[in-house]
């Protein structure tokens, strides 16, 4: 009692066991039956652990009087909500379905990995890699010289399509133009577009004197034969 | 003799058959589903999340019914899978929410206030509110030993723990139960 006491005082107040009742129908013929099971669920208990040994479990043969009373009053059954019968009806076609689309998925993974990969491109040596691309800049070096070379001789984009140009302008116009040019231009860079018709050679020659021109003439056949020899 | 009367080992003789190993899984789906369900629902409480697992857990049975020990009994095998997986999505729940045990109690808590015939005054409520308050374990424990009445030596395979553990840890279950009960 003086254990008991320091444990638990609560437990040490309660009533008496000259209170209880009288035991329910049957219990005598049981008590042998539930004492060597307690023996058989001691001894499992023991050696696991000092601490669980110590603790009487509430185990299947313990009656129902020993527990509280409240355990009676309970029901067992779930006050949840339960789902619709058509949930278990329908729930293996669903777990199913669920396997056979995992088994076409890994089947699908299995053949992809089954199938050999071909690179699209075989793995270049670093030193051939770096041969094609010095000539490959050497290359693009050269082209853009030579492009930069060419369109430097090139007529400027600015200048004017003569070709092109020339049937436009009205003939008097261009009469007068030439017209007003210096010889000299004529004869050094304009000459051969000239028109034979539109030259009055004549009018060149017409202050020269015929015997002045013959002497030109003989004295120029002469130099040129000294120069032949 | 139906494919739907073979008892477990028969099922799962049956599921090494080729032929017969879709059959054979749709009787062991139809045998457990119910009591998985429940062994799940009382600890995940909602039913979306229940069924998520249960689906998970029948999966998970066909993948590794191939190398099922046939000196295990199958059922013990189904609850050890439900059990594992169940705990596992309580605790991916847990990380997901960034919340500690009090807090998940809490939220399962909410979720038995919220349900349409939730009844305060009636004992079967305030069992399942008191249960909430127990860590995760000992309410295996308790649902499998007060609600399934499975033997502790069953309970030991499932859950790799002592018959003496279980036994204690039932035990205080109990009075924890009881004292959240009777305080009222």
């Amino acid at each position: 009692m003086k254990e008991l006491n320091e444990i638990s005082t609560a437990v040490a107040n309660l009533p008496g066991s000259n209170c209880l009742s009288t035991p329910p129908a049957g219990y005598f013929s049981s008590l042998p039956e539930t004492i060597m099971a307690k023996i058989a669920d001691a001894e499992n208990t023991q050696g696991i652990n000092p601490f669980i040994s110590s603790v009487t479990p509430p185990s299947e043969n313990v009656p129902e009087w020993e527990q509280s009373t409240i355990w009676g009053e309970i029901s067992k059954e779930s006050p949840l909500e339960t789902p619709g019968e058509l949930y278990f009806q329908d729930f293996k076609d669903n777990v199913l379905s669920r396997i056979a689309k995992e088994q076409k998925a890994l089947l699908h993974l299995e053949t992809a990995m089954e199938t050999p990969i071909i690179p699209l491109y075989k793995k270049i040596p670093q030193k051939i890699f770096m041969q094609w691309a010095a000539a490959a800049a050497i290359v693009i070096l050269v082209g853009i010289s030579s492009l930069i070379y060419f369109q430097t001789d090139s007529v400027p984009a600015n200048s004017m399509n003569l070709s092109a140009e020339l049937p436009k302008i009205d003939d008097q116009e261009l009469n007068a133009f030439i017209g007003e040019q210096p010889h000299e231009v004529l004869t050094e860079s304009g000459l051969a577009n000239v028109n034979s018709d539109e030259f009055e050679s004549e009018n060149l020659f017409s202050d020269v004197n015929d015997e002045e021109m013959k002497v030109y003439l003989q004295q120029d056949r002469l130099s040129h034969i000294v120069n032949l020899n | 003799m139906s494919i739907a009367e073979l008892d477990d080992k028969d099922l799962v003789l049956q599921f090494h058959d080729p032929i017969l190993k879709e059959k054979a899984f749709t009787s062991i789906i139809k045998k457990y589903q119910e009591k998985l369900y429940w062994h799940i629902r009382r600890m995940v409480i909602d039913h979306e999340d229940t069924n998520d697992v249960l689906q998970n857990v029948f999966i998970k049975a066909w993948k590794g019914l191939a190398n099922f020990r046939e000196d295990a009994k199958l059922y013990t095998w189904l609850y050890r899978i439900a059990t594992n997986e169940t705990l596992s999505f309580i605790e991916q729940k847990k990380k997901n929410a960034s919340v500690d045990f009090d807090q998940l109690s809490e939220t399962f808590t909410n979720k038995l206030v919220a349900d349409k015939n939730f009844e305060p005054s009636k004992l079967e409520w305030k069992l399942q509110l008191a249960i909430q308050q127990l860590p995760e374990k000992q309410k295996i424990v308790f649902h499998l030993r007060y609600y399934d009445e499975m033997p502790y030596e069953e309970m030991s395979k499932i859950l790799d723990t002592s018959v003496g553990a279980l036994k204690a840890s039932y035990h205080h279950a109990v009075k924890k139960i009881e004292e959240y009960i009777l305080k009222g």
